[in-house]
């Protein structure tokens, strides 16, 4: 009994500190991608079909770029629940500089970088009221996102009037729907971040803080780690990705609700974390952006499936829901199993 | 008197370790019987199995005239054993009234609370110990000594004729361990039998009828507390007779300021008007009972907490810390009292842990770090200070107790420190470790660092440190040449008013 | 005496109770309206759903779990019920909503208790899931559409007042018959929460599970009857209060968003989400506190569009209080870091 323990928390140890390239996780979410893949390839008429790659590749960046924030909440024992808030309130900002110097549909280029600064911005204050909140107060962190949650919807809805801010300029649409030598600008932007996140995890001291903290915060503290300084980064962090996802779904949507995607992307966010394996210190992101792409494959795959059907978008709901709660089992399951066997 | 409760031929094994190997043992009405032994001698064996949570192998318990095989917990709680864990297992949230009789109304199946009931019942169990606490107050702003009241009260009220207690004195001050051993005696009037876990010689000895000693497993020793001595009993804990270490203290010849010195460091209610001087070539000592200050001093020292007043000069540079890792910093580093929840990330490997507080220096520009490269540190320090693992990548959680204690150490010597403060850094690590870890305290000492011990196992200071300080009630009332004075001595001035 | 003048006005339910007096006077100032009769009733009525809710997630909170689902619960079960109704034809009153969507409330919440009891999984998380699917199943499988169809016998109890008053302003209001539902769902919260064997065990187990499991509590048990009890009173304040006493038709999409508010309104009373802390009076009074403000920027001529900015300002206002305060009660003085003492 104790030797077999044994060489599982070696394992443990070994995907914690960052040694292990391809991870089993990564391994078994590309399985799954091929299978599903492979499923709607053959029962869908034109599934894999550059259009359809088209579509997979420009959309997976907003949720997976909210997922890899939610992951590294998570990574801290965390959570963030204001991700899709955080975005949605950040292109606000966007759209209502743009719409304040805009003349007839067009807009200099300085104006969109600033606008999309502006947007940055927001991400990162709203980051901080989280990490303030959670890391200097020690609020827990369901409760406190879920505040964030609230307020940052509350000024989304005071701003706007609960209105759509629609006619926005054209160029908006280069980050959302452009592509360069054919492969969507979104997907780029999600490959570049998760190339940046890739790098800050494991190849920087603070990417090794932060784990150690998700691991055991009080002995991070001890070994005179500003722990606060740490969890109150990883929320920043999440709120610059959630802002950057809100610029994507600007640019695709070429408008900003508050309400866009209210509760899926959460969910989304949330199945992006446990199918991705994140645990507390532990962080494959690499598994993170796998998870993404299964995600997005069979959103996908059932909206083509589905979307004939009157109310398709509503059974997707229940979809996700249900499937939300199935992962979670099924990662249990899993994590016994291995505890057994 | 009567023979409350006998084990007769207990044994226990978990997989190939042998906890309890043919331990007989009787515990007489009224009588207060001292347990003591290390760490893994098997003391927490014989309380589970008398509570019921373990099953043993072989043997038998006779209570009265009944004999079990084994006990479950609910009949150990019928025959009126109750057990009395060292965090007292109580309900912050609740009040002092709830927390006594909660138990006792879940038993008896009774489905609705009746208040004035309830109270009445608590107040007559508590009233037989205390006077002072009262009753509707909520047990989280108790202090931790009337918590165990609390826990002992509420074991009076499940009519407990056995009250284990597990290492009881812990948490408390010098005043509270008085007032328990008061309550202890008051207890055995009663005719209730006390079976008093500790690993503090002094103590079992002032307080216990009969002293029963483990190692191994095994029962080594079983006689009266007036005929044992506590150097005999020493001996029989560890197996062997613990020749004191010989040093030679150097820190005279040391020229120039201090490396260390406190003005006058003051934080109320905790500490105050704490002044000394520590030189290179030096072990001080800081001892001092629960609630004396001694661990607050400890966190002041290394920027945990902020004094209030008093001023800190290292090689006569005044210092300011805001915080912890100011002291990381300065060149001040820390061995926590608590290995497993602030010492150590357990379920990484050595390399990780000793790299985390050099993390700084190791990061390149821009706070670049890879963790492959570094990994020669973990293995320099696993051969360094010996510490039995099959590579500097095993997780520390698989390491024992001294090796553990030994990754802690790499910790701080990693930074290459000035000064080293280590608080209680041998509490349950085995012998051969205890003695590794002291030989190794002064052989750092030997390397010019200065060394800061606080502990309060009277022979360790004894036997490492040039200096001790005895800390009461937040003031430094003795300054003592370490080996001026004698084990019996030093125990008296810390228990002495 | 003084202790016990101290320890009354140190408790947190005494200075919600000010406070929402303070509140309502500085309102009052403004607007003379507000300090009415009639205020205080169409207050009342506005509370009623969230009460409901708010008490029945209580013991939830109270093992240190969250849970979102209800609002969900809400809206399918007096969807479904009402669904189900109309097909029959039935014309009654509001007894047979009860009879239906009580135990379906009941009986979806305690399957979001079981999962994660079962399989060891935070409330939260399958929570979310349920939320998601239960209005996903709302809009798809019943109807994406309010249903204006209100039976014979439900006509009307809209204006259902236990006493009437004419007010300048709002018109004729009153006290609306269905506060009766949430005083006997208060009283009999707290009477279980305070007087059972089993009512004391969520706070036991919210305050140290290992001595709850030691003393013989269970935690699938407990956490079993809290969601029974939050879906039961979920599905009660769809059915009964929302339709009938504040809006007067059934909605797919009912309280979507508004567990915000019931949990804002919950932990302002006091119901630590960690566990062990709450009181059946702080849940009414942080319901009252989150209405009175919301319902007072109204009479200060505010946009409703603010509410929710509102309601978030509050509760981060509020965490940040409730921290300061804590850092003041307990721990260190001077303490810089991670060096909370034996506390827990």
């Amino acid at each position: 009994m104790r030797i077999r323990s044994k060489s599982r928390e070696t394992r443990l140890s070994f995907s914690q500190v960052g040694l292990a390239v391809l991870e089993r996780r990564s391994i078994l979410l590309l399985g799954l991608l091929v299978a599903i893949l492979f499923t709607f390839g053959t029962t869908t008429p034109r599934f894999l079909s550059y259009p359809m790659f088209r579509v997979i590749t420009s959309q997976c960046a907003e949720i997976g770029l909210m997922g890899l924030g939610m992951g590294l909440a998570w990574m801290v024992n965390g959570v963030d629940l204001s991700v899709n808030d955080t975005a949605n309130l950040s292109a606000l900002t966007a759209a209502l500089t743009l719409k304040h110097v805009s003349h007839g549909g067009s807009v200099a280029v300085g104006w969109l970088i600033v606008s999309y600064l502006i947007a940055l911005l927001t991400g990162l204050l709203c980051g901080t009221l989280n990490g303030i909140l959670i890391g200097y107060l020690d609020v827990p962190p369901i409760l406190a996102t879920l505040g964030g949650m609230t307020l940052y919807r509350g000024i989304s809805i005071a701003v706007t009037g609960g209105r759509a801010v629609a006619g926005l300029p054209a160029m908006v649409a280069v980050v959302g729907r452009g592509t360069v030598f054919n492969i969507p600008v979104p997907f780029l932007i999600f490959l570049g971040i998760y190339a940046a996140m890739y790098l800050v995890l494991n190849h920087t001291a603070f990417g090794f803080k932060a784990r150690m903290v998700g691991i055991n915060a009080r002995a991070a503290y001890f070994s005179g780690v500003n722990y606060r300084r740490v969890i109150m980064s990883v929320y920043m962090i999440s709120g610059l990705l959630a802002a950057a996802a809100g610029i994507i779904i600007m640019g695709r949507t070429r408008s900003v609700a508050y309400e866009y995607g209210t509760q899926v992307y959460i969910v989304f966010a949330l199945l992006i974390t446990n199918l991705a394996g994140v645990t507390a210190g532990h962080y494959g992101i690499t598994a993170a952006v796998l998870a993404t792409l299964t995600l997005q494959i069979l959103s996908t795959g059932f909206y083509s499936r589905f979307m004939t059907l009157p109310g398709g978008p509503f059974f997707n709901n229940f979809l996700w829901g249900l499937f939300l709660v199935a992962v979670l089992v099924f990662a249990q399951l899993l994590k016994r199993l291995r505890g057994k066997s | 008197m009567p023979t409350f409760l006998r084990v007769e031929h207990i044994s226990k094994r978990f997989g190939g370790v042998i906890a309890l190997d043919d331990v007989s043992l009787g515990i007489e009405e009224g009588q207060i019987v001292g347990l003591v032994g290390e760490n893994g001698s098997g003391k927490s064996t014989l309380i589970k199995i008398l509570s019921g949570v373990y099953t043993p192998d072989r043997g038998e318990i006779h209570i009265g005239d009944r004999r079990y095989k084994r006990l479950t917990p609910i009949q150990a709680i019928r025959e009126g054993i109750s057990v009395i864990y060292q965090d007292f297992a109580l309900c912050p949230n609740l009040s002092v009234a709830e927390n006594i009789a909660i138990a006792r109304w879940v038993f008896s199946g009774r489905r609705t609370i009746h208040w004035r009931r309830m109270y009445r019942e608590a107040e007559r169990a508590l009233r037989q110990i205390s006077d002072q606490i009262p009753l509707d107050i909520e047990v989280g702003q108790l202090s931790a000594a009337d918590r165990q009241i609390v826990a002992i009260a509420r074991a009076l009220l499940e009519q407990a004729r056995l009250i284990i207690m597990d290492e009881p004195t812990t948490a408390l001050t010098e005043k509270e361990i008085t007032s328990l051993f008061r309550m202890l005696k008051r207890l055995r009037e009663e005719g209730i039998a006390v079976l008093f876990v500790s690993h503090k010689l002094h103590e079992v000895k002032e307080i216990c009828d009969r002293i029963v000693v483990l190692r191994d497993g095994r029962k080594v020793y079983d006689g009266t507390a007036a005929e044992a001595d506590i150097r005999d009993l020493q001996v029989y804990m560890t197996g062997r007779v613990v020749e004191p270490v010989q040093f030679a203290a150097r820190a005279g010849e040391v020229e120039g300021p201090p490396l260390l010195r406190v003005e006058g460091l003051t934080l109320e209610p905790y500490f105050a008007a704490i002044s000394f001087k520590l030189k290179r070539y030096e072990v001080l000592g800081i001892t001092g009972l629960l609630g004396s200050g001694r661990r607050e001093l400890a966190l002041a020292l290394i920027g945990v907490l902020r004094p209030a007043a008093g001023t800190m000069e290292i090689e006569g540079r005044p210092v300011k810390m805001g915080n912890i890792w100011d002291a990381w910093k300065l060149g001040i580093a820390y061995v926590p009292e608590d290995r497993i929840s602030e010492g150590l990330h357990l379920p990484c490997s050595i390399t990780a842990n000793v790299i985390l507080p050099n993390i700084r220096r190791l990061a390149g520009p821009l706070g670049f770090f890879n963790y492959r490269r570094h990994r020669g540190i973990g293995e320099r320090w696993r051969r360094e200070l010996s510490i039995k693992a099959p590579s500097a990548e095993t997780p520390v959680r698989n390491l024992s107790g001294g090796n553990q204690q030994r990754v802690v150490l790499a910790k701080c010597l990693a930074t290459e420190p000035r000064i080293l403060v280590l608080n209680s850094p041998t509490m349950g690590v085995d012998v051969a470790s205890k003695a590794a870890i002291h030989r190794f305290i002064r052989e750092l000492c030997d390397r010019g660092m200065g060394i800061i011990l606080i502990s309060d196992d009277i022979p360790e200071l004894l036997q490492t440190c040039d200096r001790i300080l005895i800390l009461k009630r937040g003031r430094i009332s003795h300054a003592l040449r370490g080996r001026a004075v004698t084990e019996t001595e030093l125990h008296k001035m810390l228990m002495e008013g | 005496m003084p202790r016990l003048t101290r320890k009354f006005l140190g408790r947190h339910e005494v200075i919600l109770f000010l406070a929402v007096i303070a509140i309502s006077v500085i309102i009052g100032l403004f607007n003379r309206a507000f300090l009415s009769v009639a205020t205080i009733f169409e207050i009342l009525r506005g509370s009623i759903p969230y009460a409901l809710m708010g008490l029945g997630i209580l013991p939830v909170l109270l093992l240190g779990e969250v849970d979102i689902s209800f609002v969900g619960v809400a809206a399918t079960t007096s969807l479904v019920a009402h669904t189900l109704l109309h097909d029959f034809g039935y014309a009654g009153g509001i007894g047979g909503y009860i009879l239906i969507a009580l135990p379906l409330g009941a009986a979806i919440a305690l399957a979001v208790g079981l999962i994660s009891a079962l399989f060891r999984l935070p409330v939260f998380a399958v929570s979310l899931g349920f939320w998601l699917m239960l209005y996903g199943f709302n809009l798809f499988f019943i109807s994406p559409e309010m249903r204006f169809d209100l039976p014979l016998g439900l006509v009307g109890f809209y204006n259902h007042f236990l006493i009437k008053v004419q007010d300048p302003i709002v018109g004729e209001t009153g006290l609306h018959v269905a506060v009766v539902y949430v005083v006997l769902a208060a009283v009999a919260i707290w009477l279980v929460l305070r007087h059972t064997v089993i009512g004391r065990g969520f706070y036991i187990m919210g305050g140290n599970r290992e001595v709850a499991v030691r003393t013989g509590y269970s935690l699938v048990k407990l956490l079993c009857v809290a969601m029974a009890v939050n879906g039961a009173l979920a599905a009660l304040a769809g059915v009964l209060v929302l339709q009938c006493a504040y809006k007067r038709f059934f909605d797919p999409i009912l309280f979507r968003g508004a567990e915000l508010y019931v949990i804002a309104a919950v932990v302002i009373g006091g119901t630590s989400i960690t566990g062990g802390r709450g009181s059946v009076i702080g849940v009414l009074l942080g319901v009252v506190f989150v209405q009175v403000i919301t319902r007072g920027l109204i009479y200060l001529g505010v946009e409703p569009t603010w509410q929710q900015l509102v309601v978030g300002c509050m509760l981060v206002v509020f965490f940040i209080l409730t921290s300061l305060r804590a850092r003041l009660l307990g721990g260190h003085p001077g303490r810089s870091g991670l060096t909370r003492g034996e506390g827990k």
